[in-house]
């Protein structure tokens, strides 16, 4: 029987923070299965619109459950950017997973935040929210390898009928992704004319 | 022409028609399966499971760090600068 290893860490991982009341969506390989893309990703990673000065908390929280913090101090500011790295040992995991804390602070990060969703984990009554595929095509953009554009055409593709397409392309306009953009139509719907032509 | 991934036609089975918490649950059992896959590679190049699972956490380290530079580009954002991405 697989360990399950790291839905047993987004569950400890959000279960931790689920008190802390900052705006937060699960935005790495769990929200790619969730929006029917499912590839061999361990990343566990929650953005949250949580001030740097409050990190403290969010950091005891996890370390409670069980964390352990990958840095000290904890909170890096990397290019003026927030990230808190953990890891976590599930019970019968071959390899421990990393679980990251990602601080939104752009107005897309918080209003990718507003329009999560609410998911429930396999086994889990409880539900933690995941970003929507607009969102998450954008922030794969962003991320910007190979691998997150073709995470974004595979997103795209398999989620046509729940993507908003005017939020979508205005947030793709207001980052400056317009070839991007072009670039994963095509091969999400090679068939069809790319935006922006 | 599709570069990044598989033309419809070409592209294996979707997974739209399983609930979310069955494509949840099957990512979960990807991942093992992509873990016991490098575990056992390592273990049969390096002959111990003690070298295996050092290699292994190696081998994290190296994907974590070009993790983390994907992420922090993915909060910097590419909007110009003194704009607020509206």
């Amino acid at each position: 029987m697989a360990s399950e290893g790291v839905l047993a860490t987004l569950r400890a991982g959000w279960d931790a923070i689920r008190p802390i009341t900052a705006p937060k969506a699960i935005i790495g390989g769990l929200a790619l299965a969730a929006w029917n893309h499912a590839r061999y990703t361990r990343d566990a990673d929650v953005l949250v619109a949580i001030p740097p000065e409050q990190v403290d908390g969010l950091v005891t929280a996890l370390v409670k459950a069980g964390f352990l913090t990958r840095h000290d101090p904890p909170l890096r500011i990397i290019d003026g950017q927030g990230i808190v790295q953990f890891t976590f040992q599930p019970a019968d995991a071959l390899m421990p997973f990393q679980f990251d804390v990602l601080l939104a602070t752009t107005p897309f990060q918080r209003e990718s935040l507003s329009r999560a969703v609410p998911r429930r984990l396999p086994g889990d009554d409880a539900a933690v929210a995941v970003v929507r595929p607009d969102d998450l095509i954008v922030i794969k953009l962003l991320a910007g390898r190979i691998i997150d554009r073709a995470d974004a055409a595979m997103v795209l593709r398999e989620n046509r009928n729940d993507i908003d397409f005017d939020h979508l392309h205005r947030v793709i306009v207001a980052e400056g992704l317009e070839d991007d953009y072009r670039s994963i139509w095509t091969d999400a719907y090679p068939d069809e004319p790319a935006p922006y032509q | 022409m599709s570069q990044l991934i598989p033309p419809p036609d070409l592209a294996p089975p979707g997974i739209a028609h399983l609930s979310p918490t069955d494509r949840m649950r099957l990512w979960a059992q990807l991942v093992d399966e992509g873990d016991r896959f490098i575990y056992d590679g390592f273990r049969q190049r390096l002959g111990s499971n003690e070298a295996a699972r050092q290699a292994c956490l190696e081998w994290l380290e190296r994907r974590y760090a070009e993790n983390a530079a994907a992420k922090i580009r993915m909060l910097k954002g590419r909007r110009p600068a003194g704009t607020n991405g509206q």
